[in-house]
């Protein structure tokens, strides 16, 4: 089998299949990449059975095959002293021939008839919907950072996708905090369904997403997830749903209410979480009189900052984990935000101003004395 | 491998099939037995069984895409974990959790010497033992199934192996290795039913030499007293061996056939009834069992205590003589 193509082009594809490498597998297949070639195009494929990449790109050639190739390809092609590559494969022996310019390498490949293809994707999605790319990854990028990474509770690593008629819910959380995205979209009309994602492989995915205002078409089956977006397939396996019913952990109405400026509570916290200490990072937050204040000691020192928010309620002393708030600070880009208190010991929600779609949710930690 | 070309065990065969082939297999296997019975084979028997695509009667097809996958060490479904040094981790088991939640087809995970396991990993195996995702099996591996946790235990449907007969490892042995009917046999009485063991004896290319060394000992101290020179340069010998514990072992071997002949001069019962050498019925039944006995015990002590294995060996060497001597008069 023979084929010349283009190898920087070649290298990019390879860089976003190697995303789905194993970082060492105890099934040997999988730590290479898989290479086929059938008229149309080349491909490149990679799985770690928890999520898998197929990439396609152009080639000239008129031969069909398939074979596994060391994961070494990828460096091989970063360094290529010229832009267009000759690779030779030997169906027989499995040897790789790859040239160009004055380099010869000559690698040793695998039988991919065994691959386990089974990863990549549902066949039939069961439903399908589309985003622009640089929205979805926003959205998603607007939830991720609560997931949790402890393996405790299996559920809480992923991220919920809760499909209704027109609506996708998405929830993440880690016990300790939780954040809703909701996302309307007349034209479309799902059955009722959820989907747990893991988050781990979500966050691989916003590294390849670009912000682009290209497409991206996401469907699902019961058991895979997948996106479809420019010339690559990203699947993700689902995780077993056996996520907690969280509606009941969202109070209805709150004791007292402020609208802060993002940016100065962003900053006054950066400040306080200096000195925070302790597994917890607390900063001990006191609404008074129109006025919230930031308070940290600790054994290194304290500090105190004033900060002017609009108060509407009860006053509040409570404390927070620093890099809770840091979290959700970063991600907004609005100017102001609204944060719901209820009591000192009830969860802190924060809210846009004028977005119903969004909230984030922070337990407080129990007093320390 | 697959359930029909594994040797022995029917019982076992016949309710483990019976189960896969209704798909009612229990989530957790714990399979026992000594080293060597054939834990392995079977487990991976039973795991192959699970994930096969086209199953015929409750066993491997051993031709679909995932036998295949599994024969290669491919089977992307299949977990398999053994002791990391001595003990099996918490960060082993734990790594592997969040693979048993991914929805998709049966997953197998194979512990082999479960009993292995640290606390903490028999913890974290016990969460998910406690609430089994769907479609994942646990087979365990154990030699002594009371050190697991009672917890796990509790929840594992247990099968303990049997020992094969002799002549089923005498077949086994003449099949897979080639080996002649006459060595073939006298392999399988050393086996003690355990195809695992006799697989080593036929492997291990010092066997005939160690044999023919542990019978001339044998028949050195039975003929009589030795210098206390020869006798400790003896033992400074076998301190140095490597395979100090198989050759004490032939050591009672041959000690045994020479009980066998006082008992019942009965060729049937020896383990290597082509050596007459040891036949001269001069010592005392008694003495025999004593020596047997005396031998055991310098086996136990060398393997479970931390003792200086010349000194020890010394001490075997001359009671062995004392005791000859003792039986002779």
């Amino acid at each position: 089998m023979q084929l010349t193509t283009s190898s920087s082009q070649l290298y990019d594809c390879l860089e976003i299949a190697e995303k789905a490498l194993p970082v060492r597998s105890t099934v040997p297949m999988i730590n290479s990449i898989l290479f086929e070639v059938d008229e149309k195009a080349l491909i490149l494929s990679s799985t770690n059975l928890e999520m898998a990449i197929r990439v396609k790109m152009e080639y000239q050639g008129s031969e069909r095959g398939k074979i596994l190739l060391p994961p070494k390809i990828v460096d091989i092609m970063r360094y290529f002293p010229v832009s267009e590559v000759n690779i030779n494969i030997n169906l027989d022996n499995y040897r790789i021939d790859i040239s160009g310019g004055s380099a010869h390498f000559n690698l040793n490949g695998a039988d991919a008839q065994d691959y386990p293809t089974a990863a990549f994707g549902p066949i039939t999605p069961e439903a399908s919907f589309q985003f622009k790319q640089e929205r979805f990854k926003k959205n998603l990028r607007s939830v991720i950072f609560a997931a949790s990474a402890e393996e405790t509770r299996p559920a809480f690593n992923g991220i919920l996708f809760s499909f209704d008629d027109q609506k996708i819910k998405l929830t993440a959380s880690d016990t300790y905090r939780l954040v809703i995205k909701e996302i309307q979209n007349q034209s479309w009309s799902f059955e009722s369904r959820k989907c747990l994602v893991p988050a781990r492989v979500m966050r691989e995915f916003l590294r390849i997403i670009e912000e682009s205002d290209r497409e991206v078409s996401i469907g699902f089956d019961s058991k895979t997830m997948a996106f479809n977006f420019d010339s690559i397939n990203f699947t993700s396996r689902l995780l077993e749903e056996k996520y907690p019913d969280v509606s009941g952990v969202i109070p209805g109405s709150y004791k007292s209410r402020i609208v802060i400026d993002r940016r100065m509570f962003e900053e006054v916290v950066s400040r306080a979480a200096l000195l925070a200490e302790g597994k917890n990072q607390a900063v001990n937050l006191v609404l008074n009189n129109n006025q919230l204040e930031a308070k940290v000691s600790g054994q290194e020192g304290s500090m105190e900052e004033l900060m002017p928010v609009e108060q509407d309620g009860e006053d509040i002393n409570l404390h927070v984990n620093t890099r809770f708030i840091l979290d959700i600070l970063k991600i907004l880009e609005e100017k102001r935000i609204i944060i719901d208190f209820h009591g000192n010991d009830g969860p802190l929600v924060f809210r846009l101003v004028d977005d119903q779609s969004y909230l984030y949710l922070v337990l407080p930690i129990k007093k320390m004395n | 491998m697959n359930f029909k070309t594994l040797t022995g065990q029917d019982a076992l065969r016949r309710s483990l099939t019976r189960l896969v082939a209704a798909d009612r297999l229990s989530h957790a296997v714990l399979l026992t037995g000594p080293a060597g019975s054939g834990k392995q084979s079977w487990g991976r028997a039973l795991a192959r069984a699970v994930l096969c695509r086209e199953p015929a009667g409750g066993d491997a097809c051993l031709k679909c895409i995932s036998c295949r996958q599994f024969g290669s060490g491919n089977h992307p479904d299949y977990f398999f974990v053994e002791p990391d040094g001595r003990n099996i981790k918490i960060d082993q088991v734990r790594s592997l959790r969040p693979a048993f939640h991914l929805l998709g087809g049966k997953k197998v995970c194979l512990i082999r010497q479960a009993e292995a396991m640290t606390a903490e990993a028999s913890s974290s195996l016990l969460k998910v033992l406690e609430e089994p995702p769907e479609g994942l099996y646990f087979i365990l591996l154990a030699e002594q199934a009371q050190l697991l946790f009672e917890t796990i235990l509790s929840r594992c449907q247990h099968y303990h192996l049997q020992p094969l007969s002799r002549t089923e490892i005498q077949g086994l042995l003449m099949e897979a290795k080639s080996l002649s009917s006459e060595k073939a046999a006298m392999l399988a009485r050393l086996s003690r039913g355990m195809p695992g063991r006799a697989y080593e004896l036929a492997e291990d290319e010092q066997f005939d030499s160690r044999f023919e060394e542990a019978e001339t000992l044998a028949l050195s101290l039975l003929s009589g007293p030795d210098s206390a020179y020869h006798l400790l340069s003896k033992a400074a010998e076998l301190a140095e061996r490597e395979d100090l514990l198989p050759f004490l072992d032939l050591l009672c071997f041959s000690l045994r056939d020479c009980l066998v002949m006082h008992y019942c001069s009965n060729d049937r019962l020896l383990i290597d009834p082509g050596r007459p050498a040891l036949r001269q019925g001069e010592t005392a039944a008694e003495g025999l069992e004593n020596i047997i006995g005396l031998i055991n015990n310098t086996v136990h002590e060398l393997t479970a205590t931390n003792v200086n294995r010349r000194l020890l060996l010394e001490k075997m060497l001359i009671l062995m003589q004392r005791r000859f001597a003792a039986c002779r008069k």
